[in-house]
């Protein structure tokens, strides 16, 4: 299996054009320098893994893409314009889709709710306009179909989703992200705190969402295999610097590791 | 993903409709269930409980409950609290009396300015929990005795009487046999229970209240949800006060005393989450008519009054602590 899925890692696809570009970002806590003069680039259907210790900045790093830090200085373009991402709530409207390790989901609310969270659809007309009215039919039939499409099997979709397996739940977040269309999903720890049958699922599913529809993953993990299983591509961060940026194809999890630790500088 | 794929058949049979049966179901049967056991066990040992006037008398009762009741479903929804209403009944009746009896304010107009005073009361406690953030139950202890102490400075120990029309109508008034409050109470369930269930700010609600940082992750504003929150309740305390001031064709501070224990037992009885995210209007109007019932049925079945709030407490801890058993097993 892990052989098999290191041959799909290596069948690399990031050919596609520059989405996102992160040029020599820099921002510093106090005297602690989080993050040191960082530049990548994230390519149309990449998936772009992210290591490194914690504390080596990785997790900075993503928050001022996803908006909920300010750089100190360093430019972001997306799609090849300068962006200033102002906040979660911009970095959202402009594409940027995040799905944070506690999945971010309602757990008592069931999964339209949860897909359509913080964007319910109204129903045409007057009742929708005049009275917030939802469109619950609309809800439920689009939720129906992207479970389906994503291979998840609800038993009850008015069931609150806190009754489905961990993985289920993870996998709805991420499912959601990709039916906002969102031009860049950001993974944080996708497949943590869940049973490895269920983080092969959840990592399937970003798979699969990026050979349907194209969209660009940067998926943060602390698991080596994860990342060797599904990213194109890995960077990884040590002491707010970025110390190593290989094609999956052309490295190893040695020399990765070796890069983490800084026994191989 | 978009509109190219069929619709799943949304009445596909029994079994389909059985599979996707909604989770709040089982509380509501199991609240009519008990309302059912109540009566049945008081229609034997009172042979008046099935008489009309004991009927409407628990229905017109419970009404002022139910009205009130169908807020504070929405601030438990929403994680919070409010323990100050009946300081906010005490306070708003008083104001009424003021302006009708002393200064001559026609009934509707005073009546609009109840609705008024309540919604400020509410804003007052949604802007300390929602924007000062101090917790819920705090806000609304020290409003209990901050809006108590408004009434009583506003009253003077006074006692207001004969109020103009329509206001006693409002509180007494029969239209086909059932009492005016009755029909308010049913509107307020019908409008409440449409609101929370298929409205945008009742969806987010109780996102807010079912996981607060994953609905401000969503891109929810949760300082003006439950702002709004409170203001609703504030507004539906005001309409209680009507209610109330018409039927006793009186007003006085010390009204709505007590009345937030009783009002949250219903809601908790009716199957609404004390902590947050699960909210049933319809619940609640179950459990606003089993108190309903069981004080009027303990009454007629010559039960002394100390009994019946024993009997309160025991039913209230029995229904929950069940309840929680219950939801113990099922998840996980």
């Amino acid at each position: 299996m892990a052989a098999a899925a290191h041959e799909i890692g290596t069948s690399s696809r990031a050919t596609g054009e520059v989405v996102l570009e992160a040029r020599n970002l820099r921002k510093n806590f106090g005297g602690i320098k989080a993050v040191d003069d960082v530049s990548f680039e994230l390519r149309n259907g990449e998936i772009l893994g992210m290591v490194g210790d914690n504390g080596a900045g990785k997790s900075t790093l993503i928050k001022i893409i996803t908006g909920a830090y300010q750089k100190d200085s360093g430019e972001i373009l997306l799609g090849g314009q300068p962006t200033e991402i102002n906040s979660t709530g911009h970095a959202r409207e402009l594409g940027l889709e995040t799905v944070y390790q506690s999945s971010g989901l309602v757990e008592v609310m069931d999964a339209p709710a949860n897909l359509f969270l913080g964007r319910e659809k109204l129903k045409e007309g007057w009742l929708g306009k005049y009275f917030g009215m939802i469109d619950k039919r609309f809800m439920r039939r689009e939720t129906d179909n992207l479970l389906k499409t994503l291979n998840i099997t609800v038993r009850n979709l008015a069931a609150p989703v806190q009754t489905l397996s961990g993985g289920q739940q993870q996998s709805v977040a991420v499912g959601r992200a990709a039916y906002w269309r969102g031009k860049i999903i950001i993974l944080d720890e996708p497949a943590n705190n869940i049973g490895v049958d269920q983080q092969r699922a959840v990592l399937e599913l970003v798979r699969q969402i990026r050979d349907q529809h194209d969209i660009p993953f940067i998926m943060i993990s602390h698991n080596m295999e994860h990342i060797f299983q599904v990213a194109d591509r890995i960077i990884v961060m040590r002491n707010g610097k970025k110390v190593g940026d290989k094609r999956v194809a052309d490295t190893s999890r040695n020399e990765v590791v070796g890069l983490i630790t800084g026994a191989l500088a | 993903m978009s509109a190219a794929a069929p619709a799943p058949d949304e009445r596909g049979g029994f079994l389909a409709n059985l599979r996707n049966y909604h989770p709040d179901t089982g509380l509501l049967i199991s609240s009519i269930a008990m309302l059912v056991v109540l009566i049945v066990v008081f229609s034997f040992t009172s042979e008046r409980f099935f008489s009309q006037a004991v009927v409407v008398n628990i229905l017109n009762q419970t009404s002022i409950y139910i009205i009130a009741g169908v807020g504070m479903t929405l601030v438990l929804t929403s994680g919070g609290i409010d323990i100050s209403i009946g300081s906010v009944i005490g306070l708003t009746a008083t104001i009424m009396g003021l302006l009708m009896i002393d200064h001559g304010m026609p009934a509707m107009v005073a009546i609009l300015v109840a609705l008024l005073v309540g919604a400020l009361c509410g804003a007052f406690n949604g802007f300390l929990v929602a924007i000062v953030k101090v917790p819920p139950i705090i806000v609304t202890l020290g409003t209990l005795t901050f809006f108590r102490g408004l009434a009583y400075l506003l009253g003077e120990g006074r006692v207001f009487m004969r109020f103009p029309d329509p206001l006693p109508w409002i509180g007494d008034g029969r239209v086909l046999g059932l009492p005016i409050p009755v029909y308010i109470a049913v509107l307020t369930v019908i409008g409440g229970h449409f609101f929370l269930t298929s409205t945008r700010m009742g969806q987010r609600i109780t996102a807010v209240g079912g996981n607060e940082e994953a609905a401000r992750l969503a891109g929810i504003d949760v300082v003006r949800t439950k702002f709004f929150t409170y203001v609703i309740m504030g507004v539906l305390t005001g309409l209680t006060t009507v209610v109330i001031v018409g039927r006793q064709d009186a007003a006085q501070a010390v009204f709505g005393f007590g009345i937030e224990l009783h009002v949250i037992a219903a809601v908790i009885l009716g199957g609404t989450s004390l902590f947050g995210g699960r909210g049933l209007i319809l619940g609640t109007v179950l459990g606003a008519l089993i108190l309903g019932v069981l004080n009027t049925g303990l009454l007629l079945s010559g039960v002394v009054q100390f009994w019946q709030l024993v009997a309160l407490g025991i039913l209230l801890i029995a229904v929950v602590a069940f309840r929680m058993a219950r939801e113990g097993t099922e998840s996980k």
